[in-house]
Order: C-alpha cells, then sequence, then structure tokens
C-alpha cells in the first residue's frame, strides 16, 4: 500500500472531543508503518497538542484536519490551523512540547506540520 | 474516550484515582473532581497510574490544583506511574516541581 507521496486525511468536527479521533487515526497508521509504540506515544501526544492549538485558535469554528503523506522513511503530519493560527501558546505546551518530541517540527502554511521517522518495531 | 475518578481515604489523606485520558475535551471534569477535595489545610493524593494519556491541558490542571491547595494551606502529592503522565512530566520539567511518589501508599505513609 505504500510508495512515496501517498497521502492521508482525516477530518472531524472542531470539538474538543475529537482530539481522540485524531489520535486513534494518527495512531493506526503509523502502527500500519511499523512504528513502534514509544515514537506512537510521542505522536499522540504532539497530534493532542497541535490540536488543541487548531481548536483554541478557531473557537471550535473551523474542522479539525489531519493529513498525513508518507515520506522517506516515515510520515509528515499536519493538522491545519485556521486563520487566526495560534491563538495562545504558553510554557507547559504547544509549539515547545511538540518540538521537545518531534526536533523537525514547525508551524507553516499547511498548520503544525510533524516529520515523524519510523523507528521499526 | 471517559475520564472516571474514584475517592477514597487513606488515614489523613483524600485519593482521588483518575482514569482514562485528559485533553481538552476531558480536563474541565478533572478540574471540578479535584476541586470537590480542595479545602483548608486538606491533603489531597492525585493517583495517576490509570491515565493512559495526558496532554498539556491536563497539566494545567494540575498546575491550577497546586496552586489552590497550597493557597488553603495543604498538600498535593501525585503519582504519576511509570507511563504516558511520568514521561511528559520529565519533558516538561515539572517532576522537579511536584511532590511525586511511586505508590499511594508511599504518598500517603500507609
Amino acid at each position: 500500500m505504500t510508495s512515496p507521496g501517498n497521502r492521508f486525511g482525516l477530518e472531524v468536527p472542531g470539538r474538543a472531543e475529537h482530539l481522540a479521533t485524531v489520535r486513534i487515526f494518527a495512531a493506526s497508521l503509523a502502527r500500519r508503518f511499523g512504528m513502534d509504540e514509544d515514537t506512537i506515544a510521542d505522536l499522540k501526544l504532539a497530534l493532542s497538542e497541535a490540536g488543541t492549538l487548531a481548536l483554541r485558535g478557531s473557537a471550535g469554528a473551523d474542522p479539525l484536519r489531519l493529513t498525513a503523506r508518507e515520506i522517506d522513511g516515515g510520515l509528515e503530519f499536519a493538522v491545519e490551523l485556521g486563520e487566526a493560527g495560534i491563538a495562545a501558546d504558553d510554557e507547559l505546551g504547544g509549539l515547545d512540547l511538540i518540538r521537545a518530541l518531534f526536533a523537525d517540527a514547525r508551524e507553516g502554511p499547511a498548520g503544525v506540520v510533524i516529520p515523524v521517522r519510523g523507528r521499526p518495531r | 474516550m471517559e475520564l472516571a475518578t474514584a475517592h477514597h481515604t487513606s488515614g489523613e489523606w483524600d485519593v482521588l484515582a483518575v482514569r482514562g485520558e485528559v485533553d481538552l475535551a476531558t480536563a474541565p471534569q478533572l478540574e471540578r473532581d479535584i476541586g470537590e477535595h480542595v479545602g483548608e489545610d486538606c491533603k489531597l493524593c492525585l493517583d495517576l497510574t490509570g491515565v493512559g494519556f495526558m496532554d498539556s491541558t491536563g497539566l494545567r490542571v494540575i498546575i491550577g490544583a497546586l496552586k489552590s491547595v497550597q493557597e488553603a494551606g495543604g498538600e498535593l502529592r501525585i503519582v504519576p506511574g511509570d507511563g504516558a503522565v511520568a514521561k511528559l512530566l520529565t519533558i516538561t520539567g515539572l517532576d522537579d516541581r511536584l511532590d511525586l511518589h511511586p505508590s499511594v501508599d508511599a504518598a500517603t505513609g500507609s
């Protein structure tokens, strides 16, 4: 099923209860790509942080959109941010925490982008 | 995934055992449940060993609880377990700011 450039997506209503849906979707995809459980745990945390930033930025007005595309050696996830972008970030979480988990994570036009290199199980 | 809390006492300590996942959706419930056990000179132990996932929203609840307990002249002890919560506390450096214990028995001295 995999070849470079494969893309996957999930769109759910912009409500906090769907953060768990985002985590489940991403974890399932990461497992299919052979990532180890430590990496998957980090991914779930990073995406929950990114999703929380998106929800706070849009105040629930926009759907929560997650995309993933296959990259060399892994997957690159992106959580779309609404026009408002990141409303507020603080010392406990947000982008700093995401970057502590995945050093190459960044905020870009596609939203919060998190490249995840697979560590085989 | 839902969040559930269960309360019991151990000596002079109120123990609140938390199970489930803590994120933006469930943090308000956790905040309310903790708040029910914060009072003057309270001794509150949060057992987080049943928490399978927590993000920074949950950390904010814990920090808020710490402030409330301290303002009330009480004590807050945390049992993080050895999973997701412990790792999050380490990454964020909060393991140095909180009173962490390996078990409820160790936290409550029972």
